[in-house]
């Protein structure tokens, strides 16, 4: 007898709290790097978008020298990975905030790609080839969008218990 | 869901087990706000604070005469005299392009000029600036198809009652009689440097335009440059100690950086005015060395000092008003460039200036790009001061001294490392975008900035800013910045390196009768 439906998907324990444990070190990484922004008066993407290579750079050196876009790029970047942090920890929107966080990702990796001949000049600690830690990163929150753990250890149980509860009344 | 299953369900509420699984992970938000605070209250404990310890608020200079308002009244007919290379890139940031966009073109706004007459001895340069006087892509009016006059002589050209103003960018040896006759004329004078070819020639230079009442601006287009507004700032504010060495250097290694500008150029001397262009320059065969690249030759310019030292002088002088110095010795030869030249390719000059107990020095090579060891590119300036150093260029780091007695106790404590820079200024981020923050946490945004060229926001071409000046003060009244005084004292200084170099002997001034010694 299933006691209720709170996933299609039944984890083992190792399985979930593997699958947590990535969901919030992800989580800290975004809410990390979110808050430092917030709190660093000086910081703007325009630098890390001025220097962006390949060929979408075109469009990421016209969102730098908009000044209108580039604070509009800013603020949805600042708050952006602030908010998926916040989602990615609390289990809160969790499947909402691992695709909204691999999106990112793709951009930052559009922005920068590690193809060969192309170098950047903010520190790298190791060297690339096609795959760098954005890649990783945003694969790793597919692969969390696709195996939600949210809805068994994270806010997101509360969401969809009301559910539920409606679909029986 | 069937019957059926709905019958097995339970009825889902929110037990004690959801409680705690559901809000299992909100415990790390703690942990995360706990570890912040320590990393932030161990930053700040790291952090000095160099602004707020001088007194200096930076704001008002990102902001500084970038006035975008439209130009009221009739416009200004402006004639230019030399369409070479630099009078085409002073059209350039005027908006007279045959691009329909230039980068920063947006931060400019219709200066309501017309470009209303062009002379030139060659005749691919005149057509030039005639096709260039047809669209300017600042102005709303540029619809009104004007179309510059060629004007074969420039005494042609201050005869027209359709110029109020001329823009003189001929080699060097035609500046003096061009100016003395525009003053004369009457028309408004925007002349490039350097002023004149010789010392004596600025005395004369100076009484014309002192006699008339022409406004005048010297073509020092960096007296707009916020990052020199900035460094006198910081230098007033004494963080640097007491200053008795600043360096300036000019390092090419490229044929057109060494003006060899008449390679792959074919030039038909029948289109050339060539007896005009020499003027009272010696009689010489037609030559395109000389004709592009007369830069290489005492007979039409002051070699490098009076084109690369130039711009250096004027950035140091508007910083610090040192004016003419009190004695130079220089030297140099043709150790490079094997050609027709008689200028320098390699040069050095010391400026002393005992008043202000300090010296002035200038390296130049066109035969090394590389600035040795300070690696931030050309046109690097160094202000070494007892306290601290600055490299200053289109940005400004100080550094402070390792035995510097007012940093340290602050280099002892680790809030100052002097390798790095504890005062980094970067035009055009955000407006107040000041680095004045040492922490190993903020350090990595400092270092991104001095990587960086920055190319968006408020970025603006400074020749334009220049040339606006100049144009408000026809309309308004007023003094440009660079005025007739500043680019004698230009003049002088850079000359007197030449005089030094040609005389082989320390060439003194003396301020009193305004004479060289």
């Amino acid at each position: 007898m299933v006691k209720y439906n709170l996933n299609s998907q039944s984890y083992s324990t190792f399985q979930l709290t593997s699958l947590v444990v990535l969901r919030i070190l992800i989580g800290w990484h975004f809410l990390n790097e979110g808050i430092s922004k917030l709190l660093n008066p000086y910081w703007t993407s325009s630098a890390f978008l001025n220097e962006s290579q390949w060929i979408f750079a075109g469009i990421f050196k016209w969102m730098a020298a908009t000044p209108a876009i580039l604070n509009i790029v800013d603020i949805l970047n600042i708050w952006g990975q602030i908010f998926i942090g916040i989602g990615l920890i609390a289990g809160f929107f969790t499947r909402t905030a691992c695709l909204s966080g691999a999106v990112l990702l793709f951009l930052y990796y559009l922005c920068w790609p590690p193809l060969i001949g192309f170098s950047y000049s903010a520190p790298q600690e190791v060297n690339y080839l096609f795959v760098d830690k954005n890649l990783i990163e945003m694969t790793a929150l597919v692969v969390l969008f696709l195996f939600n753990s949210g809805h068994i250890i994270g806010v997101d149980r509360f969401i969809l218990l009301r559910k539920q509860r409606k679909v029986i009344q | 869901m069937s019957g059926e299953e709905k019958q097995l369900i339970k009825t889902p509420k929110a037990g004690r087990r959801d409680f705690l699984k559901g809000l299992a992970t909100i415990p790390v938000f703690g942990v995360f706000i706990a570890g912040y605070l320590a990393k932030r209250s161990h930053d700040r404990s790291q952090q000095y604070n160099i602004f707020a310890d001088i007194d200096l608020d930076l704001e008002e200079f990102e902001n500084s005469n970038i006035g975008l308002s439209e130009q009221p009244g009739d416009s200004i007919h402006l004639g230019i005299i030399g369409v070479g290379s630099r009078g085409k890139n002073i059209l350039d940031s005027l908006g007279f392009s045959e691009h329909d966009e230039k980068d920063g073109s947006n931060n400019c706004a219709d200066l309501n000029i017309t470009l209303a007459g062009v002379c030139d001895v060659y005749d691919v340069a005149a057509e030039t600036g005639i096709a260039l006087s047809q669209f300017n892509q600042y102005s709303k009016k540029s619809a009104r198809k004007n179309k510059a006059q060629r004007f074969r002589h420039y005494q042609e050209m201050l005869e027209s009652k359709d110029i109020n103003a001329v823009i003189i960018a001929t080699p060097d040896h035609w500046h003096e009689q061009i100016v003395i006759d525009a003053a004369k004329a009457g028309k408004h004078i925007y002349c490039e440097k350097c002023l004149t070819r010789t010392i004596e020639e600025a005395y004369q230079v100076r009484d014309a335009i002192r006699a008339s009442r022409v406004v005048f601006q010297y073509g020092h287009q960096n007296r707009q440059q916020n990052a020199y507004h900035v460094a006198r700032k910081i230098i007033e504010k004494n963080v640097l100690g007491n200053i008795t060495l600043i360096k300036t250097h000019t390092n090419r290694n490229t044929p057109a950086g060494a003006w060899l500008r008449h390679l792959n150029r074919n030039v038909n001397p029948s289109d050339v005015d060539w007896q005009q262009w020499l003027g009272k320059a010696p009689q010489q065969p037609f030559s395109p060395s000389r004709f592009f690249g007369w830069q290489k030759f005492f007979e039409y310019s002051g070699g490098l000092p009076a084109h690369m030292f130039s711009h250096e002088y004027d950035a140091i002088n508007q910083i610090f008003n040192l004016g003419i110095p009190k004695s130079v010795v220089a030297s140099g030869g043709i150790f490079y460039w094997k050609d027709d030249r008689n200028t320098p390719d390699v040069f050095q000059a010391i400026f002393e200036y005992p008043n202000r107990e300090l010296l002035l020095t200038y390296d130049a090579t066109l035969a090394s790009s590389s600035t040795g060891e300070y690696q931030s590119g050309a046109k690097t300036k160094e202000i070494f001061g007892s306290d601290a150093w600055m490299k200053l260029s289109m940005d400004i780091n100080v550094m402070a001294d390792r035995h510097s007695k007012r940093f340290k106790q602050k280099i002892d404590s680790g809030m100052i490392q002097p390798s790095q820079p504890f005062l980094s200024y970067r035009p055009g981020l955000k407006p107040g975008s000041l680095d004045a923050i040492t922490s190993a946490s903020e350090r990595y945004y400092a270092s991104q900035g001095l990587v960086y060229t920055y190319q968006g926001g408020k970025k603006i071409d400074v020749t334009y800013l220049h040339v606006k000046e100049w144009l408000d003060c026809i309309r308004n009244g007023g003094t440009p910045s660079c005025s007739i005084d500043h680019a004698f004292e230009d003049a002088i200084t850079c000359l007197m390196a030449t005089k030094a170099y040609l005389e082989g002997r320390k060439v003194e001034w003396d301020a009193v009768s305004e004479k060289i010694i």
